[in-house]
Protein backbone atom coordinates (compact mmCIF):
# COMPACT_ATOMS: atom_id res chain seq x y z
CA UNK A 1 0.00 0.00 0.00
CA UNK A 2 1.69 3.65 -1.10
CA UNK A 3 0.55 6.48 0.54
CA UNK A 4 1.49 10.05 -0.83
CA UNK A 5 0.29 13.42 1.30
CA UNK A 6 0.64 16.51 -0.25
CA UNK A 7 -0.37 20.29 1.77
CA UNK A 8 -0.80 22.94 0.02
CA UNK A 9 -2.19 26.62 0.93
CA UNK A 10 -4.03 24.48 3.56
CA UNK A 11 -5.46 21.77 2.10
CA UNK A 12 -4.41 18.53 2.17
CA UNK A 13 -4.46 15.82 -0.32
CA UNK A 14 -4.09 12.37 0.19
CA UNK A 15 -3.70 9.37 -2.27
CA UNK A 16 -3.66 6.14 -0.92
CA UNK A 17 -2.59 3.34 -3.92
CA UNK A 18 -2.84 -0.37 -3.19
CA UNK A 19 -4.18 -3.49 -4.10
CA UNK A 20 -7.97 -3.51 -4.23
CA UNK A 21 -8.91 -6.74 -2.57
CA UNK A 22 -6.25 -5.97 0.17
CA UNK A 23 -7.40 -6.12 3.57
CA UNK A 24 -5.61 -2.89 4.68
CA UNK A 25 -7.08 -0.92 1.60
CA UNK A 26 -10.74 -2.29 2.74
CA UNK A 27 -10.04 -1.15 6.78
CA UNK A 28 -9.12 2.07 4.90
CA UNK A 29 -12.74 2.61 2.82
CA UNK A 30 -14.57 1.27 5.95
CA UNK A 31 -12.65 3.87 8.14
CA UNK A 32 -13.59 6.83 5.59
CA UNK A 33 -17.46 5.19 4.95
CA UNK A 34 -17.80 5.28 8.60
CA UNK A 35 -16.70 8.51 9.20
CA UNK A 36 -18.43 10.23 5.74
CA UNK A 37 -21.90 9.05 7.54
CA UNK A 38 -20.80 10.74 11.04
CA UNK A 39 -22.92 13.28 11.84
CA UNK A 40 -22.66 15.66 15.25
CA UNK A 41 -25.55 15.79 18.02
CA UNK A 42 -25.61 16.77 21.58
CA UNK A 43 -25.35 14.05 24.28
CA UNK A 44 -27.62 13.81 27.54
CA UNK A 45 -24.85 16.20 28.84
CA UNK A 46 -25.42 18.73 26.09
CA UNK A 47 -21.82 17.94 25.01
CA UNK A 48 -20.97 17.82 21.29
CA UNK A 49 -20.58 14.45 19.46
CA UNK A 50 -19.50 12.88 17.26
CA UNK A 51 -22.59 9.97 16.22
CA UNK A 52 -22.22 6.90 13.93
CA UNK A 53 -24.84 5.10 12.37
CA UNK A 54 -23.73 1.88 13.40
CA UNK A 55 -24.50 3.39 17.42
CA UNK A 56 -27.89 4.06 16.84
CA UNK A 57 -30.39 1.89 17.26
CA UNK A 58 -33.72 3.96 16.28
CA UNK A 59 -34.40 7.54 17.15
CA UNK A 60 -37.79 9.81 17.06
CA UNK A 61 -38.97 13.67 16.56
CA UNK A 62 -40.71 15.26 19.24
CA UNK A 63 -42.07 18.44 18.53
CA UNK A 64 -39.58 19.18 15.56
CA UNK A 65 -36.52 17.94 17.87
CA UNK A 66 -34.88 14.78 16.94
CA UNK A 67 -33.81 12.34 19.53
CA UNK A 68 -31.76 9.22 18.74
CA UNK A 69 -30.72 6.42 20.87
CA UNK A 70 -28.04 3.83 21.19
CA UNK A 71 -28.10 1.23 23.60
CA UNK A 72 -26.83 3.21 26.46
CA UNK A 73 -26.95 6.91 25.44
CA UNK A 74 -29.55 9.69 24.33
CA UNK A 75 -28.45 12.33 21.89
CA UNK A 76 -30.67 15.07 19.98
CA UNK A 77 -29.49 16.15 16.36
CA UNK A 78 -30.23 19.09 14.44
CA UNK A 79 -31.08 17.56 11.45
CA UNK A 80 -34.96 16.63 10.84
CA UNK A 81 -36.02 12.87 10.51
CA UNK A 82 -36.22 13.24 7.09
CA UNK A 83 -32.53 14.32 6.58
CA UNK A 84 -31.06 11.92 8.98
CA UNK A 85 -33.07 9.00 7.34
CA UNK A 86 -32.03 10.14 4.08
CA UNK A 87 -28.10 10.74 5.19
CA UNK A 88 -28.31 7.12 6.80
CA UNK A 89 -30.36 5.05 4.26
CA UNK A 90 -27.17 3.00 3.14
CA UNK A 91 -26.51 2.73 6.53
CA UNK A 92 -29.99 0.60 6.94
CA UNK A 93 -31.87 3.69 8.11
CA UNK A 94 -35.59 3.66 7.38
CA UNK A 95 -38.12 5.74 8.56
CA UNK A 96 -41.22 3.43 10.37
CA UNK A 97 -43.53 5.85 11.49
CA UNK A 98 -44.46 9.35 10.97
CA UNK A 99 -41.84 10.63 13.72
CA UNK A 100 -39.93 7.33 14.21
CA UNK A 101 -36.96 5.73 12.47
CA UNK A 102 -35.04 2.49 13.36
CA UNK A 103 -32.13 1.05 12.06
CA UNK A 104 -32.42 -2.22 10.26
CA UNK A 105 -29.16 -3.76 11.58
CA UNK A 106 -30.47 -3.12 15.24
CA UNK A 107 -33.14 -5.46 14.38
CA UNK A 108 -33.26 -8.55 16.46
CA UNK A 109 -36.63 -10.07 15.50
CA UNK A 110 -40.05 -8.98 13.62
CA UNK A 111 -43.54 -9.70 14.21
CA UNK A 112 -46.51 -9.16 11.79
CA UNK A 113 -49.30 -8.13 13.38
CA UNK A 114 -52.77 -7.86 13.00
CA UNK A 115 -53.69 -4.24 10.60
CA UNK A 116 -51.02 -4.84 8.46
CA UNK A 117 -48.51 -3.12 10.84
CA UNK A 118 -44.99 -4.83 11.89
CA UNK A 119 -43.72 -5.43 14.93
CA UNK A 120 -39.84 -4.51 15.30
CA UNK A 121 -38.04 -6.07 18.55
CA UNK A 122 -34.54 -4.07 18.89
CA UNK A 123 -31.38 -5.18 20.11
CA UNK A 124 -31.65 -3.44 23.25
CA UNK A 125 -35.18 -5.69 23.69
CA UNK A 126 -37.63 -2.43 22.55
CA UNK A 127 -40.30 -3.10 20.72
CA UNK A 128 -41.10 -0.50 17.79
CA UNK A 129 -44.15 -0.40 15.54
CA UNK A 130 -44.02 0.00 11.53
CA UNK A 131 -46.83 1.33 10.93
CA UNK A 132 -49.01 0.27 7.55
CA UNK A 133 -47.87 2.98 5.49
CA UNK A 134 -44.55 1.86 6.26
CA UNK A 135 -44.41 -2.13 6.67
CA UNK A 136 -44.69 -2.42 2.22
CA UNK A 137 -42.30 -0.41 2.28
CA UNK A 138 -39.54 -2.27 4.49
CA UNK A 139 -40.67 -5.73 3.21
CA UNK A 140 -39.06 -4.56 0.09
CA UNK A 141 -36.81 -3.54 1.38
CA UNK A 142 -35.62 -6.79 3.00
CA UNK A 143 -36.80 -8.67 0.58
CA UNK A 144 -33.67 -6.76 -1.92
CA UNK A 145 -36.50 -5.20 -4.19
CA UNK B 1 -42.55 7.36 29.59
CA UNK B 2 -41.84 3.87 28.76
CA UNK B 3 -44.63 2.33 30.75
CA UNK B 4 -46.80 4.98 28.94
CA UNK B 5 -45.13 3.73 25.45
CA UNK B 6 -46.44 0.10 26.64
CA UNK B 7 -49.46 1.06 28.24
CA UNK B 8 -50.36 2.81 24.88
CA UNK B 9 -49.08 0.10 22.24
CA UNK B 10 -50.98 -2.66 24.53
CA UNK B 11 -54.18 -0.38 24.27
CA UNK B 12 -53.80 -0.07 20.35
CA UNK B 13 -53.95 -3.86 19.85
CA UNK B 14 -56.88 -4.66 22.06
CA UNK B 15 -58.99 -2.20 20.98
CA UNK B 16 -58.42 -3.15 17.25
CA UNK B 17 -59.47 -6.55 18.33
CA UNK B 18 -62.08 -4.83 20.69
CA UNK B 19 -63.43 -3.26 17.35
CA UNK B 20 -63.22 -5.98 15.75
CA UNK B 21 -65.65 -8.13 18.05
CA UNK B 22 -68.11 -5.30 18.52
CA UNK B 23 -68.85 -5.32 14.54
CA UNK B 24 -69.28 -8.93 14.63
CA UNK B 25 -71.90 -9.06 17.19
CA UNK B 26 -73.70 -5.92 16.11
CA UNK B 27 -73.91 -7.20 12.92
CA UNK B 28 -75.39 -10.69 13.84
CA UNK B 29 -78.09 -8.53 15.96
CA UNK B 30 -78.56 -5.96 13.20
CA UNK B 31 -79.52 -9.34 11.16
CA UNK B 32 -81.92 -11.26 14.07
CA UNK B 33 -83.20 -7.50 14.56
CA UNK B 34 -84.38 -7.39 10.42
CA UNK B 35 -85.29 -11.35 10.96
CA UNK B 36 -88.00 -10.36 13.66
CA UNK B 37 -89.26 -7.23 12.05
CA UNK B 38 -87.18 -4.43 14.28
CA UNK B 39 -84.90 -2.39 11.55
CA UNK B 40 -82.85 -0.58 15.05
CA UNK B 41 -80.89 -1.72 17.63
CA UNK B 42 -81.29 -0.44 20.78
CA UNK B 43 -78.55 2.19 22.76
CA UNK B 44 -78.11 -0.15 25.67
CA UNK B 45 -77.85 -3.29 22.84
CA UNK B 46 -75.13 -1.68 21.70
CA UNK B 47 -73.18 -0.34 24.83
CA UNK B 48 -73.47 -3.55 26.43
CA UNK B 49 -72.11 -5.66 23.59
CA UNK B 50 -69.79 -2.72 23.33
CA UNK B 51 -68.76 -3.55 27.00
CA UNK B 52 -68.56 -7.41 26.55
CA UNK B 53 -66.49 -7.20 23.60
CA UNK B 54 -64.07 -4.61 26.03
CA UNK B 55 -63.64 -7.14 28.60
CA UNK B 56 -63.43 -10.05 26.38
CA UNK B 57 -60.45 -8.19 24.59
CA UNK B 58 -59.03 -7.29 27.76
CA UNK B 59 -58.66 -11.44 29.01
CA UNK B 60 -57.94 -11.69 25.42
CA UNK B 61 -54.61 -9.82 25.73
CA UNK B 62 -54.33 -11.58 29.29
CA UNK B 63 -54.56 -14.70 28.28
CA UNK B 64 -53.18 -15.08 24.84
CA UNK B 65 -50.74 -11.75 24.69
CA UNK B 66 -48.95 -11.12 21.47
CA UNK B 67 -45.42 -12.53 20.90
CA UNK B 68 -46.30 -15.02 23.76
CA UNK B 69 -46.00 -18.76 23.02
CA UNK B 70 -49.90 -19.94 22.33
CA UNK B 71 -50.13 -22.85 25.10
CA UNK B 72 -53.03 -25.16 24.48
CA UNK B 73 -54.12 -23.98 27.99
CA UNK B 74 -53.73 -20.28 27.13
CA UNK B 75 -55.65 -21.55 23.57
CA UNK B 76 -58.40 -23.66 26.22
CA UNK B 77 -58.68 -20.57 28.57
CA UNK B 78 -59.55 -18.45 26.21
CA UNK B 79 -61.96 -20.50 24.07
CA UNK B 80 -63.79 -20.76 27.31
CA UNK B 81 -63.99 -17.56 28.52
CA UNK B 82 -65.60 -16.38 24.73
CA UNK B 83 -67.94 -18.72 25.17
CA UNK B 84 -69.02 -17.83 28.64
CA UNK B 85 -68.92 -14.39 27.95
CA UNK B 86 -70.40 -14.23 24.04
CA UNK B 87 -73.27 -16.69 25.43
CA UNK B 88 -73.56 -15.67 28.96
CA UNK B 89 -74.30 -12.09 28.16
CA UNK B 90 -76.56 -12.99 25.32
CA UNK B 91 -78.81 -14.63 27.31
CA UNK B 92 -78.56 -12.26 30.48
CA UNK B 93 -79.30 -9.08 28.05
CA UNK B 94 -81.78 -11.47 25.70
CA UNK B 95 -79.73 -10.03 22.55
CA UNK B 96 -80.86 -12.77 20.77
CA UNK B 97 -84.62 -13.47 22.76
CA UNK B 98 -86.70 -15.83 21.35
CA UNK B 99 -84.40 -17.06 18.90
CA UNK B 100 -85.58 -21.01 17.87
CA UNK B 101 -82.75 -23.77 18.74
CA UNK B 102 -81.52 -23.82 14.86
CA UNK B 103 -81.14 -20.87 15.28
CA UNK B 104 -79.41 -20.49 18.58
CA UNK B 105 -77.17 -23.70 17.20
CA UNK B 106 -76.55 -21.56 14.46
CA UNK B 107 -75.06 -18.61 16.04
CA UNK B 108 -73.01 -21.31 18.42
CA UNK B 109 -71.30 -22.60 15.51
CA UNK B 110 -70.66 -19.00 14.25
CA UNK B 111 -68.95 -17.81 17.13
CA UNK B 112 -66.91 -21.58 17.13
CA UNK B 113 -66.40 -20.68 13.29
CA UNK B 114 -64.92 -16.88 14.69
CA UNK B 115 -62.76 -18.18 17.26
CA UNK B 116 -61.29 -21.06 14.79
CA UNK B 117 -61.05 -18.06 12.52
CA UNK B 118 -59.06 -15.34 15.05
CA UNK B 119 -56.82 -18.96 16.18
CA UNK B 120 -55.85 -19.96 12.66
CA UNK B 121 -55.10 -15.72 11.61
CA UNK B 122 -53.27 -15.19 14.77
CA UNK B 123 -51.22 -18.64 14.96
CA UNK B 124 -51.08 -19.57 11.52
CA UNK B 125 -51.42 -16.57 9.07
CA UNK B 126 -49.21 -14.33 11.37
CA UNK B 127 -46.78 -16.49 12.09
CA UNK B 128 -45.78 -17.61 8.84
CA UNK B 129 -45.75 -13.99 7.94
CA UNK B 130 -43.34 -13.75 10.88
CA UNK B 131 -41.21 -16.74 9.97
CA UNK B 132 -41.17 -15.23 6.32
CA UNK B 133 -40.32 -11.98 7.45
CA UNK B 134 -37.28 -12.76 9.92
CA UNK B 135 -35.39 -14.93 7.53
CA UNK B 136 -36.06 -11.99 4.58
CA UNK B 137 -34.38 -9.91 7.40
CA UNK B 138 -31.69 -12.21 8.89
CA UNK B 139 -30.26 -12.71 4.92
CA UNK B 140 -30.61 -8.78 4.24
CA UNK B 141 -28.23 -8.05 7.77
CA UNK B 142 -25.82 -11.36 6.17
CA UNK B 143 -25.74 -9.82 2.69
CA UNK B 144 -25.44 -6.14 4.24
CA UNK B 145 -22.77 -6.84 6.44
CA UNK B 146 -20.54 -9.13 3.43
CA UNK B 147 -20.78 -5.27 1.77
CA UNK B 148 -22.68 -7.68 -0.61
CA UNK B 149 -25.97 -4.69 -0.99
Amino acid sequence: MELKITKSNGLVQITLQGQENSEEIQQVLRFLEAKKNQILGWDEKQRLTAILPEHIIWGESIEEKLFLYSSKEMYRSSLTLRELTELWKDAGFFRCGKSVFLNLYKIKSLQSVPGGRILACMSTQEKIYISRRYAPILRKIIKGE
Amino acid sequence: MELFFTFYRWAMQMKFRMGLYTIALIFCKAIWNLCCGIYTVSSIDLLLMWLTCFVFAVAESILVPPGKEPTKLRIAAWIVTANILFIGCSLWAGWFASIPLWGAGLLILLLEASLWAMWFGDNVVMRKDSQRLNKQLQQFQKKQSKGEK
